[in-house]
């Protein structure tokens, strides 16, 4: 049986999450998107895309760690309003692949670059072959921490 | 209303212990939940698959040890399955890598046997409601759906410029002009984004004290809707 592959969307605007499901589904018809206005963090989703604001509480970093500690596997992004250098930290510690500024419209196409290479990079039969791979886990990790820091000399300037 | 049915939710235990099952099925019963039993893997796909509307799933409670298959690999079939509900397992299985992969399997909760029903309960209840603040985002023609929030967006936004003649307290404006910032941006109003971004920072360097204006100046930018729109 194929899987079907699931994005969770956590956000307490329903505005915003009802809009950026749809242009998900328009990008990736073939994935099943749910969302929740709360930080309940449903398992058994493949990406998960949190909102770091919840009625003027930070709680991205703390709900990207629980999914971490869920869902080893999933990707976890990140959106906020602006970058700051506690929840970068703690984001790259537990892994999240990313955080994007949800007032920019660049960002929203950078994070659809970053599910559309998840989605192609991590099929099943992808995923047993890569799970040995010390290769492809460093190719990630440093991936990630050149984003980081072009993004964060970027702030800074 | 029969009072065994007073949720209206259904609950599919997968048990292959028939005193246990019958347990469950009572216990859960006269907490008003309608329960059905799978007595393994194969029956409980069929079940799933074959419930659709009133009569869906709203949870699925199961064993780790069945008759036909892993308990694993029944959690990664049915989380497969399109709207799958909540998996909650009961194993006497203790060992933390077993915990592990049923939690990756997209378990919702994994509980211990022998376990105590009142926890169970509360387990069952948490994730039933959990389930109803879940929306599911489908429908084929995704261009009516588009016109649909972006008038929905629209109507709010006057709702709120009307809203916005009151005071307001500091934090639910900052939170307000944030929110702002980022849902106008997605819904092509990038004047609107411009201006609520400005506010942002406005906020950001002068607090409190620059309420007023900000609280003007982002009706004033409701009500416009930022004047320019790309969309």
């Amino acid at each position: 049986m194929r899987s079907l592959r699931k994005l969770l969307i956590l956000d307490d605007d329903p505005h915003y999450s009802g809009m950026l499901a749809l242009k998900l589904r328009q990008r990736f018809p073939e994935l099943m998107i749910s969302s929740c206005e709360r930080t309940d963090i449903s398992s058994g989703y493949d990406i998960y895309v949190l909102d770091n604001d919840f009625a003027g509480e930070k709680c991205g970093a703390a709900l990207a760690e629980e999914v971490r500690g869920q869902q080893p596997n999933a990707l976890v992004i990140v959106l906020s309003g602006t970058l700051e250098l506690d929840l970068v930290k703690r984001l790259v510690n537990c892994h999240a692949a990313g955080v994007f500024d949800k007032s920019e419209a660049s960002d929203l196409e950078r994070m659809m670059t970053m599910i559309d290479y998840f989605l192609r990079q991590n099929t099943p039969e992808k995923q047993k072959a890569d799970h040995a791979s010390l290769r492809s886990t460093v190719t990630s990790i440093s991936a990630l921490l050149s984003e980081w820091n072009e993004r964060l000399a970027f702030e800074r300037r | 209303m029969n009072a065994m049915c007073r949720t209206g939710q259904h609950i599919l235990v997968i048990e292959d212990m028939p005193s246990m099952a019958l347990y469950l099925k009572i216990a859960l019963e006269l907490e008003g939940y309608i329960v059905d039993l799978a007595e393994c893997g194969k029956t409980a796909i069929e079940k799933v698959s074959q419930s659709t509307g009133p009569t869906r799933f709203d949870l699925i409670v199961t064993d780790l040890n069945l008759p036909d298959m892993e308990g694993v690999d029944l959690l990664s079939k049915l989380g497969a399955m399109e709207q799958c509900p909540p998996r909650i397992v009961l194993s006497a299985d203790t060992g933390k890598e077993t915990r592990k992969r049923v939690l990756a399997a997209g378990a919702a909760a994994y509980l211990e046997k022998p376990f105590d029903i009142r926890k169970v309960k509360q387990v069952i209840e948490k994730w039933c409601v959990a389930k109803h603040r879940l929306k599911i985002h489908k429908g084929g023609d995704l261009n009516p759906q588009y016109r649909q929030l972006k008038q929905n967006y629209l109507q709010y936004l006057e709702t709120l410029a009307g809203q916005l003649e009151n005071k307001l307290p500091f934090q639910k404006l900052k939170s307000l002009v944030h929110q702002i910032k980022g849902s106008a941006s997605l819904y092509g109003l990038t004047g609107l984004a411009q201006q609520a971004r400005a506010l942002d920072q406005r906020l950001a360097d002068h607090g409190a004290a620059a309420s007023t204006s900000v609280r003007d100046a982002l009706r004033r930018a409701l009500i416009s809707k930022g004047g320019v729109s790309n969309d």
